[in-house]
C-alpha cells in the first residue's frame, strides 16, 4: 500500500523522521480527510542525504519551479534549497519539512513522539499530541484546525 | 553530499508552503493525482479505527454537526 511504502522506504534509508500533519492525527485519533504524507526530517546533512535517497527510491519528483521540475534522481542537494518541499510520487504525495512552526527541536519532539504501527506492521514515530497542538497554535488563527485542537486536548485530558 | 556551507533551515514561511502545494498541483497530471489520492484514502480507510464509513462514526459526526448548528440530535431531544 502506498503510505506503508513511503514509511517503509524512509525507514529502510535510515531517515530520522517524524510523521506529522493530518495523516499522523488520522492514525492516532480521528478519521480526517487527508491526502498528503507530511514528514518532519531531522535537519542534518547526513539525514537530508538519506532523505534524498529515499525520495529517489519512491520515484519522487520536485523542482524549484515548474520549469525545473524533474525526478529527484536527476538532482542532488535539492533538500538544502529551502525549508519545505511538496513532492510528487506515484505512491503518495509527500511533504518534507526541515522545520515546523511552533516546534523548536526535532530531537526533543522525537523523544516525546509515540511509536505507531500501520495495519500491515510498518513502524514509525509520530508527533506527540502536545506537539501537534503546538503546531496548530503556531499557525495563523484563520488556518488553525480547531476541531483537531479540541480532539487533541480531549485526548490529553485537558478538556472533557 | 558533504557541503561545507550547510545551513540549518530557518523558520517556514507560510507563503512558501502554500506556493509549494500550488506548484505540485500544477505540475501533477490530474488523473495520476486522483489515482494517488484515492489510493491514499483507501489505505487510510483500511487502518484500524480510522474508518468514517460505519454507524458509530456517522452518528458521532452527525452529532457534532448538529451541535455546531445549534440543533440537538434526536436522542438528546427525546431526553429533554
Amino acid at each position: 500500500m502506498n503510505v506503508d511504502l513511503v514509511l517503509e522506504t524512509l525507514g529502510r534509508n535510515q531517515v530520522d523522521f517524524l510523521l506529522i500533519g493530518g495523516m499522523n492525527f488520522l492514525l492516532r485519533h480521528e478519521p480526517v480527510l487527508t491526502f498528503d504524507i507530511d514528514v518532519w526530517v531531522n535537519d542534518t546533512q547526513i539525514n537530508l542525504d538519506r532523505c534524498e535517497l529515499a525520495m529517489i527510491d519512491l520515484d519522487a519528483s520536485w523542482g524549484a519551479t515548474e520549469e525545473t521540475w524533474r525526478p529527484v534522481k536527476e538532482q542532488t542537494g535539492w533538500t538544502r534549497r529551502q525549508s519545505v518541499f511538496c513532492l510528487v510520487s506515484p505512491h503518495a504525495s509527500v511533504d518534507v519539512f526541515r522545520t515546523v512552526a511552533g516546534l523548536a527541536s526535532w530531537a526533543e519532539c522525537k523523544a516525546r513522539a509515540y511509536q505507531g504501527k500501520t495495519k500491515s506492521g510498518v513502524e514509525f514515530f509520530g508527533l506527540s499530541d502536545a506537539d501537534m497542538v503546538a503546531c496548530q497554535l503556531a499557525l495563523p488563527s484563520g488556518t488553525r484546525k480547531y476541531s483537531r485542537i479540541e480532539a487533541l486536548r480531549k485526548a490529553m485530558g485537558e478538556i472533557s | 553530499m558533504n557541503d561545507k556551507d550547510f545551513q540549518p533551515a530557518g523558520p517556514i514561511d507560510p507563503a512558501l508552503l502554500a506556493a509549494e502545494e500550488a506548484k505540485r498541483i500544477r505540475v501533477w497530471d490530474r488523473e495520476e493525482r486522483l489515482r494517488v489520492i484515492f489510493e491514499t484514502i483507501n489505505w487510510a480507510e483500511s487502518q484500524p479505527g480510522v474508518s468514517r464509513n460505519n454507524k458509530e462514526s456517522c452518528l458521532l459526526r452527525q452529532q457534532e454537526i448538529l451541535k455546531r448548528m445549534g440543533e440537538l440530535p434526536d436522542s438528546d431531544q427525546a431526553k429533554s
